[in-house]
């Protein structure tokens, strides 16, 4: 039996001030599925997590994001992030002063609360804690510290992937996690996705480079080329972006424009 | 005609009712509060009479005086205040539970100017009492100390304050005398809308060490025009801490100057919080008079509305290999105001010197306006000393981060604003004094703090 779509982005433009960067792209994603954007830089990857998350900045001029049958853009980020989305950032922020568990503890109480549930026991919240952190193979003495600050950048991206594990989330959308790892770093990250890969969440993978496909495979990779989904396939397509990098893909879209 | 034109002139120069009050305050010194201390011992009428001289001369501070250029006095002085408030308003302040928990300490009560209670002589040879009671037992020890260091002030405020302050406590702690903790409640309580002196007298000799929890609070609903200074002296070896939380109403001014002498190898650190009030101006001048002195003002400001809440802070080294650290926090909302002035001077022979100075605010709207003001002058050539200063707004990044999360916008600032706290509350060394402290920052910054809703120290308002 078919599952109905977590999230269906239609015909989505958006733009920063009076620059279009978001130009018509379409997109469905089911339960279960993990699913691999590429693409050269520039073409809108990141500015189409931005706007599916709700950071602010970005207008959405026409289309439309339906996730769990809602329509997302009626939502501020909190609460898109409470039904379920969760972004692991290209670029996690240093908040100096908040400690990781207190961190942890606002963004869990506030999901519990959402759902109608008592604050989580404090008991219950370290066990789960210490048992994420394990999967992640984070060193115990960082939940001490505030969040990112003067983590490397290694441990930066891990500690999203500890926060993705904390929360749940029913759609991850990973920016970039891969860059700037090395292959052990970049193996916990995908040992972490693999994990909590089941039939009822999605993955949403934004990637430059093909090495952190080996290890998270996905079902469906698209190319993103001038805020648009130019080419949609399995994950050999990866492996032949790699191999022949991204300048055909190039071709292939200026030549449909012109004949279009 | 043309003589009404000019008056009208003049006036507006210089307002009405500023100049009105001056002139009340005058009167009421020369025709009532003169006859009132004539009991008075010789050396303090003399230094009441000094300063009411001076104070009759220079009046208020204006926005021409240099530390005053930000803190407009006008929008107080409109009001009438009678230059005495009631004295005690209950007999005994015994049965208002005054207790930080689990931290034994001896409590005082200052109302309206007055010391509540009893002289007290501890076991320990500690003198704890009304200073004016202090100053007929045991002349020779308070005219040794009175009025020393204010005496050179050029600040206004000090002038009122020696010369019409109603009465305050004064406390000898002998040497050697560890741990002697002190809790303070000054409570502005006025009938109708009042001004109000206190002096107090704090005398720490050779090796003692004391902390100090004071909690200003205030009736709802008058205006109190307060004063309230300390001169304070650390011996050799001595320690003093001095933690401070203000929350008084939003129609009450309160001005507290502090002066030290701080001696070889002793230890003064304040840590302040300005919470609420119409006006909060702390003053503190701090000498130091000796090698290995560590002196350590901290302080934080949560502003809002149409408040104001300053800093002056002076830090004198005279002496070598001394160290002295400012570090002072705002965050200022709505139409607030913050004005930090901090100086540091270090004397041509005070070398090795390290003093160091860090004002750190955030402002949260257009209109809330902080001026910062470092000043250091430096006479020796072997100091290690620097100031800083950042103003910003909260990091919409770390917003976004954080709602990204789940946690709501409201929820995501106030743990920044929180977070950007965190410094001064690591900085207290009483641990019994932490959650209480954190539970006042979080009902501020949630808007939840109401006048005297309790402060720190759970007291009960006077009825």
């Amino acid at each position: 039996m078919k599952k109905k779509p977590l999230l269906q982005i239609k015909n989505l433009h958006a733009k920063i001030g009076d620059k279009e960067i978001i130009k018509g792209l379409n997109l469905t994603i089911n339960p279960g599925e993990v699913h691999a954007i590429m693409g050269p830089n520039g073409t809108g990857k990141s500015t189409l997590a931005n706007v599916i998350t709700g950071k602010e900045g970005y207008e959405v001029t026409d289309g439309e994001i339906i996730y769990k049958g809602k329509n997302l853009l009626d939502l501020d980020p909190e609460e898109r992030a409470l039904e379920g989305i969760f972004l692991g950032f290209q670029y996690p922020v240093e908040i100096p002063g908040v400690s990781m568990t207190n961190f942890m503890k606002a963004a869990i109480d506030a999901q519990r609360k959402y759902k109608g549930q008592d604050p989580i026991k404090p008991g219950e919240f370290l066990k789960m804690y210490r048992e994420k952190q394990k999967m992640v193979n984070m060193p115990d003495k960082m939940k001490n510290r505030s969040v990112n600050e003067g983590f490397s950048g290694g441990e930066k991206k891990k500690n999203e992937i500890f926060q993705m594990a904390m929360l749940q989330p029913d759609l991850a959308i990973l920016d970039e996690t891969d860059s700037g790892l090395d292959i052990d770093a970049l193996k916990a990250v995908a040992d972490g996705v693999n994990k909590l890969r089941n039939n009822d969440n999605a993955f949403l993978v934004i990637t430059h480079y093909q090495r952190l496909l080996d290890h998270i495979v996905p079902d469906i990779v698209h190319v993103m080329y001038d805020g648009k989904i130019v080419k949609t396939g399995d994950k050999n397509l990866a492996k032949e972006l790699e191999e022949k990098g991204y300048a055909w893909i190039e071709e292939e879209y200026k030549k449909s424009k012109q004949n279009a | 005609m043309h003589g009404l034109k000019k008056n009208i002139k003049n006036q507006n120069k210089m307002p009405r009712t500023r100049k009105l009050l001056e002139q009340h305050i005058i009167d009421f010194f020369e025709n009532t509060f003169s006859k009132q201390i004539q009991e008075e011992p010789g050396f303090i009428r003399k230094a009441r009479i000094e300063a009411f001289q001076k104070f009759k001369e220079k009046g208020f501070p204006t926005l021409k005086d240099e530390k005053w250029r930000k803190t407009n006095l006008n929008r107080l002085l409109d009001s009438y205040y009678h230059p005495v408030a009631h004295s005690v308003i209950k007999d005994s302040y015994e049965n208002d539970i005054c207790i930080v928990p689990e931290l034994k300490t001896k409590n005082i009560y200052l109302v309206n100017g007055h010391y509540a209670g009893d002289f007290q002589e501890l076991e320990n040879g500690v003198l704890l009492g009304s200073i004016k009671q202090a100053a007929g037992k045991y002349p020779e020890l308070v005219q040794k100390y009175f009025n020393r260091l204010t005496e050179k002030s050029t600040n206004p405020m000090d002038y009122l304050n020696t010369a019409l302050f109603t009465d305050g406590f004064f406390m000898y702690v002998p040497e050697n005398v560890k741990n002697f903790n002190l809790q303070i409640s000054q409570k502005l309580d006025a009938p109708v809308d009042a001004l109000i002196n206190t002096r107090n007298l704090v005398i720490i000799e050779k090796d003692a060490q004391v902390n100090i929890i004071q909690c200003d609070d205030s009736n709802e609903h008058r205006s109190h025009f307060a004063t309230f200074d300390s001169e304070i002296f650390v011996k050799e070896n001595a320690e003093l801490n001095w933690y401070k939380y203000q929350n008084i109403n939003n129609l009450s001014a309160l001005f507290s100057n502090s002066f030290s002498e701080v001696k070889e190898k002793a230890r003064f650190y304040t840590n302040f919080y300005q919470l609420n009030g119409k006006l909060l101006r702390n003053e503190q001048f701090a000498d130091i008079l000796g090698k290995e002195v560590e002196v350590d003002h901290y302080g934080l400001y949560l502003v809002d509305k149409t408040q104001q809440f300053d800093n002056v802070i002076f830090i004198s080294h005279s002496s070598e290999g001394s160290y002295s650290n400012q570090k002072f926090k705002g965050i200022l909302d709505d139409s607030g105001k913050g004005f930090f002035n901090g100086q540091i001077l270090v004397k041509k022979d005070a070398q090795q010197t390290n003093a160091y100075q860090k004002n750190d605010n955030i402002l949260l709207t257009d209109k809330a306006k902080i001026s910062s003001q470092p000043f250091l002058e430096i006479y020796a050539d072997d100091v290690s000393c620097s100031h800083g200063s950042t103003t910003g707004q909260l990091d919409n990044e770390a917003l976004f981060y954080i709602r990204q999360r789940g946690i709501s916008k409201r929820d995501a600032q106030l743990l920044q604003l929180y977070a950007f706290t965190g410094e001064l509350i690591e900085a207290i060394k009483i641990p019994e004094l932490i959650e209480p402290t954190k539970d006042l920052i979080k009902k501020r910054l949630n808007g939840e703090l109401d006048v005297c809703e309790k402060c720190i120290l759970q007291c009960t308002v006077p009825n």
